[in-house]
């Protein structure tokens, strides 16, 4: 069995736009990547009509071989207005429950994703109620760029509503309002090459901000999938989180484990492009504390140019433990998929 | 025994017998006893205004360590840690085997709003160093220094840089991490130039002082000093050195080195593999002559404090060698902070013998071109004696 965690349908812009209403659709979208940083290559690997076809999607998974995918479109960054963000939110949800779950094409693979507005938190928790009856819909999207820390308490409730229905949540790099912080916390780089290097260290500090703020203590059953960040990245920073904490765990007393103790249990890791060549691969003992090979879920990354194909996912591991990337993994951690995919082998 | 794995040299009659050099610590603070003494060291019109200097912040009490901030053992009877050279130098050379010490003096706090003052202040911790501890504390040659610069004025930082590039025992240039660009900007490019030229590496050091933004970051700001300390120095690490890379700056300046102080190793690997990995791709409109790595290789150098550690030591061994800490790792204690790394036990034990020797002083040395050899002085006949 494949299971693909992470496929990013594009919503294309006369539909979004569409769908968002007025006011907003007297404006138009920002670019699906942005502008700022201009890529020396196309982001899109197939052209952008496919990206955005239900069809042409689901026809690329079934020749890959692929049982389900868990799809996220992106909403074109962090939108300062709260109206504003609640339209686009709102509309992509709709768009996509309509346009994609609702595909016959899909023919059962397609998984959901409901993106939420940050800027209300009582606006996101009515969002997350109007979407999550519907069983296909199996986490929460969010922006790797905030502006905050996702340990904060501001965003507790959403998190929490996550646990209660049975919705991972998504991590996912999302740009192109200009209202988002610098990448790096030194300014601005200049080139694309930079900023898709230092790319994962966003949402590598939500993981942190997440154990060390005690969400995971309170929360122990919020699964969080990081989509833009390689398990080698976030262990070698968490590591020194590690050091930080039994040295300093006086400000923290709430963090009862070691941070890299949270991370085992509550985070996994999309599959990057990366990984294979990172020197920790090689072998899952080959890293610190051990067993990757159960953090790591299979994401093809579908349809942007970095993408990973299930074939080329850690072919030096062993079968048993690429199979677990390729499927068992995800079923043990999102609490929805495990459900549906039982009651269909019972069906 | 804190020391013991470590071979001590013996003390020697002979006041003209050397030892071979096994230990260069490649983070140690000294400072002032107050900010008193640093004040004739400040040029006119500065001096005058002493008080304004003296007013920008140490440190900053939104992100610090509960533990205090020194070693508890290191506060000297009268003025600020680290400025007892008694004290010192019994610690670093006596309690343990450090041959030389590569100081860097945290009087300069961090960057403040204004780069006048910011320079003025830079200019007078290194008049104050090249006085103190580079000559008047030295007697015996373990003491090598760092000249401080504010990066938020490059023409002044490249200035101070050819006033000290010459002087023998000042042997490097030491930043913070924080600019308001990532480093290869070419707004900063005459400071890396400047340090070139002098054949002087970069140390990088996070500073957590003065009134520069703190605990920032791509997504907000930190909640806690335990993210913050983890955190804020590869982070900025990292975007410095792909800023490096991919801007060109170490084709422009060949002989530019960069030590990353206190802010880990491991990380390097992954955030450079990441960007080699679509070279072909996102480096071809840089026009860059090496891969990723291969600058890392050639210009990029890592302290060991606070050192990633693993219950696992061969485990952990085994990551140091695949990062190659063979050749990019210097060992560092940061003396007298309260996480000091002793280098008995700074490093992996399951780590090769040649790799330590490595990473405790020829790294170091072949960085600094600093001696193979020193003279047997007072402290080598001190070790093993009551203090």
């Amino acid at each position: 069995m494949i299971i693909d965690c992470a496929v990013h349908p594009v919503l294309g812009d006369e539909e979004f736009n569409r769908e968002i209403g007025g006011p907003w659709n007297l404006l138009k979208l920002p670019p699906l990547f942005g502008d700022r940083y201009r890529a020396p290559l196309d982001q899109l690997a197939v052209p952008a009509e496919e990206a955005s076809s239900p069809a042409a999607v689901a026809e690329q998974l079934r020749r890959a071989g692929v049982d389900y995918a868990v799809l996220s479109p992106t909403t074109r960054g962090y939108w300062p207005n709260p109206q504003q963000a609640t339209a686009v939110a709102r509309a992509a949800n709709k768009l996509f429950a309509e346009k994609w779950l609702n595909a016959p094409e899909g023919e059962g693979r397609f998984l959901g994703s409901i993106r939420i507005a940050l800027n209300d938190v009582d606006v996101a928790l009515r969002e997350i109620d109007r979407w999550a009856d519907d069983e296909r819909f199996v986490q929460l999207v969010v922006p790797a760029r905030a502006l905050g820390t996702y340990g904060e308490q501001r965003f507790f409730p959403i998190w929490r509503a996550a646990v209660e229905r049975g919705l991972a949540v998504f991590i996912h790099d999302d740009l192109g309002t200009l209202c988002e912080p610098p990448p790096s916390q030194v300014g601005f780089p200049s080139h694309f090459a930079e900023i898709h290097a230092i790319r994962p260290m966003s949402a590598i500090v939500h993981l942190t901000s997440f154990i060390v703020a005690g969400v995971f203590e309170r929360l122990p059953d919020l699964r969080v999938v990081l989509g833009d960040v390689s398990v080698h990245a976030a262990r070698s920073l968490a590591i020194r989180t590690d050091k930080d904490w039994q040295s300093d765990r006086l400000e923290v007393p709430w963090v009862s484990k070691d941070p890299t103790t949270y991370l085992e249990r509550n985070v996994r890791f999309v599959t990057q492009p990366d990984d294979e060549i990172s020197p920790h691969s090689s072998s899952a003992a080959g890293t610190i504390g051990g067993d990757n090979s159960s953090l790591v879920v299979f994401g093809s990354r579908h349809p942007y140019w970095d993408g990973v194909r299930a074939e080329d996912v850690f072919t030096t591991w062993s079968e048993k433990d690429r199979a677990r990337c390729l499927a068992d993994n995800a079923l043990q951690f999102y609490p929805r998929l495990a459900a549906r995919v039982s009651a269909e082998i019972s069906s | 025994m804190t020391t013991a794995t470590l071979t001590r040299p013996q003390a020697q009659e002979n006041r003209f017998d050397t030892v071979d050099i096994k230990v260069i610590d490649t983070d140690v603070h000294v400072e002032p006893r107050s900010f008193d003494e640093l004040i004739p060291y400040l040029d006119a019109p500065w001096r005058d205004r002493a008080n304004l200097i003296d007013a920008v912040p140490w440190s900053r009490s939104t992100y610090k360590t509960l533990d205090g901030g020194g070693r508890k053992d290191a506060y000297p009877e009268k003025g600020d840690i680290g400025s007892d050279p008694e004290m010192v130098g019994r610690q670093l050379f006596v309690d343990d085997p450090i041959d030389f010490a590569m100081l860097l003096p945290w009087s300069f706090r961090g960057l403040t709003v204004d780069p006048r003052l910011d320079t003025a202040l830079a200019s007078a911790v290194n008049k104050w160093l090249a006085d103190t501890w580079l000559s008047k504390y030295n007697a015996e040659s373990r003491y090598f220094g760092a000249i401080t610069v504010s990066v938020d004025d490059p023409v002044g930082a490249a200035r101070e840089i050819d006033k000290w590039g010459g002087h023998p025992a000042f042997r490097q240039v030491l930043i913070g991490h924080y600019g308001p660009r990532p480093f290869g900007h070419p707004s900063y490019d005459s400071i890396w130039e400047a340090a070139a030229r002098h054949g002087l590496p970069i140390s990088m050091h996070f500073r957590g002082g003065a009134t520069q933004p703190l605990g920032w970051t791509s997504t907000g700001p930190l909640q806690y000093f335990v993210e913050y300390h983890s955190l804020i120095a590869p982070m900025a690490y990292a975007s410095h050195m792909v800023s490096w890379i991919c801007n060109g700056v170490l084709d422009r300046h060949p002989e530019m080195k960069v030590v990353f102080v206190e802010g880990g190793f491991l990380w390097y690997r992954p955030v450079v593999d990441r960007l080699q990995r679509h070279w072909k791709m996102t480096g071809h409109e840089l026009s860059l002559r090496k891969t990723p790595l291969e600058y890392v290789h050639d210009h990029f150098r890592f302290a060991s404090q606070p050192i990633e550690e693993n219950t696992d030591s061969q485990k952990i061994a085994a990551l140091f060698e695949e990062a190659n800490a063979a050749e990019l790792l210097l060992f560092s204690s940061d003396y007298p902070h309260y996480d000091y790394d002793p280098p008995s036990k700074a490093l992996p034990r399951s780590l090769d013998a040649e790799v330590k020797k490595r990473i405790l002083s020829e790294n170091a040395r072949v960085l600094y071109d600093l001696p193979k050899t020193r003279p047997v002085d007072r402290f080598d006949r001190a070790v093993g004696g009551l203090q």
